[in-house]
């Protein structure tokens, strides 16, 4: 009983941690442009929006527009790779000013931080086994078992569909689940699945459906002290929307124009 | 004839422990093994209850035969339903009660009824004179009280011969009396006993007959009271007279 | 703290633990089950020395030890199926933590089993009573005595690795807790309280087996 009690203590002295990050005298632009560097939260492993090229060089959609916005921001990018999981909290807790990481906007996100506008709108698709022909659509979904990971946005979608989600922790074992006839489906990233495509032409699956997926926006911390730095990455947004950056960019980098809504 | 033994053999790491012993045993023989240490006593009783396999040599016991070396696993069992043993270190079983361990034998051994078990276990401990503990674990008992248990566990098989290893050689001084007066007794019944031992005045008063053993052979053999009155050999005064002279100092 | 964090703690606290007691506790249970009884076959095999399949334990044993559960997992459910043989996920946790602990908690019994002395076994065989007999009224009553301690903690150890089948895509506590950070992004606060539900469980069973080794402190003690 005693032992219990003391952990009950310890865990709630923990607690305080979660309390809001450092609070600041000047604005989070203000503190950039003195610091002269914009600390950019990136995955690095994420085909093509951030990853290595051959010449292990960091490189891709994000890499090259983030590296635009802190230029139009007069400061260097910083660019910090780091897993998915801390990417997020790490803004969050002002370790980093950005996530340049394909963020898709979700109700829930929003609650926590703020997000600039959309710069592209991804697709989703629905992927199953080659041979399967009983699945044509997300309306075939119902009672059926699909693979996401945890921090996948498609699995909530797969389960309101009616549909159950096994979870493992990459999106080749998603694929693996599907070829080992462990599920039936994956909702997941047009791109994603495209780059996984293009590195395992073997896999034996096919894509049967392709929709309109998240938009894509950045996030940063909300708060007073971040208005000023959303109000400058919108321009810059729409700077590069109106000079035809975005789409050269989604162009080199996804064979085709996203930044449009549909 | 109780028990024959013929040529025992049995090397270990190249001396040679028992180099061809041969004896014989009567009903109701009482017969103390005696000598130096190393001499092979403790290995020869062993290998007459197939406890260490012998090189070579054979045995008949109650006109059962078997061959120390190439017994089967059946034959083997055969002859330890006639016999018993009792160690040196009385090896109780610790996690049974005095009343379990003699009638575990009987029970998961024989496949005896319990309630016939436990009452040849209570007479053979009322004989040995530990009736009052048969709910003691063997963590709870003397030496010398382990050791009676022992003997009560060894007698409730029935055997036609019980072996003893060194049965007193553990035991603090003032315990080694209860022992001894229980094996006297057994053998004051007839039973048939080959003791391994160092106590002499066990060896001169209660057995009937002595093997000297020595360098793996036996020296000097005969009835007690001439081996100890008039020994033969030179080894065995010599052994006798050290045992004096240890007595008196 | 505030609202929000706390309201999702609330939230998912049932959640999780309503996961950790519907699978963390039977996925425990049931490899600790198959854990004991390869321990005890393997042990028995190793002690009586049965030529020809103490070789395949101590191999068994080898294997077992010298990988990372992570990858016998992975092995055993993405790479047998290419083999032919698909077990579904639960099954295949089940098995491969079974199997895993198994080969430790063998080497306990078998060092509480070669703790009984030798002694006892010959006494044994002398009353006649065979090996398996030996085994059953002697040996093991005693060896058990003294691997209780070790074996619990193994339980212990067994109830946090389920963990891992997680990455198996068994649907457990820690995996819940991924999920629903997923969406709300509240890693200190979800995982700590996972964590301590792990610890809740993990300190509920150390008090039984507290319990337990002062049970079976010795024969003829005041406590038997």
């Amino acid at each position: 009983m005693k032992k219990a009690f003391v952990i009950l203590l310890v865990s709630l002295c923990l607690l305080p941690l979660f309390a809001a990050g450092s609070k600041e005298e000047s604005t989070a632009l203000d503190t950039i442009k003195t610091r002269g560097t914009l600390r950019i939260a990136t995955e690095g492993n994420w085909t093509p929006w951030t990853y290595h090229d051959a010449a292990d060089r960091l490189t891709g959609f994000d890499v090259e527009l983030g590296a635009l916005l802190a230029e139009s921001l007069g400061v260097k990018p910083e660019f910090n790779e780091v897993p998915w999981e801390s990417i997020l909290v790490g803004v969050e807790q002002n370790v980093f000013d950005i996530a340049c990481n394909g963020v898709g906007y979700t109700a829930e996100r929003a609650e926590k931080f703020y997000f600039s506008d959309p710069y592209l709108y991804t697709e989703a698709v629905l992927v199953v086994r080659n041979d399967n022909d009983a699945i044509k659509s997300l309306d075939d979904l119902k009672g059926r078992k699909t693979s996401n990971s945890p921090n996948s946005t498609y699995a909530q979608l797969a389960e309101n569909l009616g549909a159950s989600v096994d979870y493992v922790d990459t999106l080749g074992e998603t694929m693996m689940m599907i070829e080992q006839g462990r599920v039936d489906a994956t909702i997941n990233a047009k791109g994603s699945v495209e780059s996984y495509l293009a590195e395992h032409p073997e896999a034996r699956i096919k894509v049967v459906q392709t929709f309109p997926g998240e938009p894509v926006c950045y996030p940063i911390r909300k708060g007073e002290q971040t208005d000023s730095l959303l109000e400058a990455i919108n321009s810059f947004l729409a700077q590069a929307r109106a000079d035809g950056t975005l789409t050269n960019l989604s162009v080199k980098y996804f064979g085709t124009d996203l930044s449009k809504a549909e | 004839m109780m028990l024959e033994v013929r040529d025992v053999r049995k090397n270990f790491d190249g001396l040679q422990v028992l180099d061809g012993i041969s004896f014989d045993v009567e009903k109701s023989d009482v017969v103390a093994i005696l000598g130096p240490s190393g001499s092979g006593k403790t290995t020869l009783l062993r290998c007459l209850n197939f406890l260490e396999k012998a090189d070579a040599g054979r045995i008949v016991l109650d006109g059962r035969q078997a061959d120390l070396n190439r017994a089967t696993k059946a034959e083997i069992a055969a002859l330890r339903r006639k016999t018993a043993f009792v160690f040196q270190n009385f090896n109780l079983f610790l996690n049974k009660t005095v009343l379990d361990n003699v009638t575990l034998g009987l029970t998961a051994g024989a496949g005896m009824k319990k309630t016939e078990a436990r009452e040849i276990a209570v007479e053979m401990l009322e004989k040995v004179g530990m009736a009052d503990k048969i709910a003691s674990y063997p963590s709870q008992l003397s030496g010398g009280q382990q050791q009676r248990v022992a003997i009560a566990r060894a007698l409730a098989s029935r055997p036609e011969i019980i072996f003893f290893d060194e049965p007193t050689s553990a035991l603090d001084p003032e315990l080694i009396g209860e022992v001894l007066t229980v094996m006297r007794r057994l053998a004051e019944e007839g039973m048939t006993m080959l003791v391994v031992t160092h106590e002499m005045s066990f060896a001169r008063n209660v057995s009937s007959k002595v093997l000297f053993l020595e360098g793996g052979r036996i020296t000097e053999s005969g009835p007690s009271k001439e081996f100890f009155s008039n020994p033969k050999e030179e080894r065995t005064k010599a052994f006798l007279r050290s045992i004096e002279y240890s007595k008196e100092s | 703290m505030n609202e929000r964090l706390w309201s999702i703690l609330v939230e998912s606290f049932p959640k999780l633990l309503g996961y950790g007691i519907r699978v963390t506790v039977p996925l425990t249970v049931f490899s600790f089950s198959i854990a004991l009884a390869v321990a005890l076959l393997v042990a028995l095999i190793q002690y009586a020395k049965v030529r020809g399949l103490q070789q395949i334990c101590r191999f068994y044993i080898w294997i077992t030890r010298g990988t990372p559960l992570l990858v016998q997992l992975y092995i055993v459910f993405f790479g047998l199926p290419s083999l032919g043989i698909k077990l579904p996920a639960f099954t295949a946790a089940m098995l491969v933590l079974g199997f895993n602990e198994g080969a430790y908690m063998s080497e306990t019994i078998r060092g509480a089993l070669e703790g009984v002395s030798r002694g006892q076994i010959e006494a044994g065989y002398c009353v006649g009573l065979t090996f398996p007999k030996i085994m059953w009224h002697i040996a093991l009553p005693q060896a058990f005595r003294t691997a209780f301690p070790a074996l619990g903690n193994s339980m212990i150890s067994m109830l946090k690795e389920t963990s891992m089948a997680a990455t198996i895509s068994v649907m457990e506590m820690f995996r819940q807790a991924q999920v629903i950070n997923g969406r709300v992004y509240e890693s200190l606060g979800l995982y700590l309280e996972v964590a301590l539900i792990y610890l809740l469980f993990c300190t509920f069973l150390t008090f039984l087996q507290r319990r337990g080794e002062k049970r079976l402190s010795g024969y003829g003690g005041k406590n038997s």
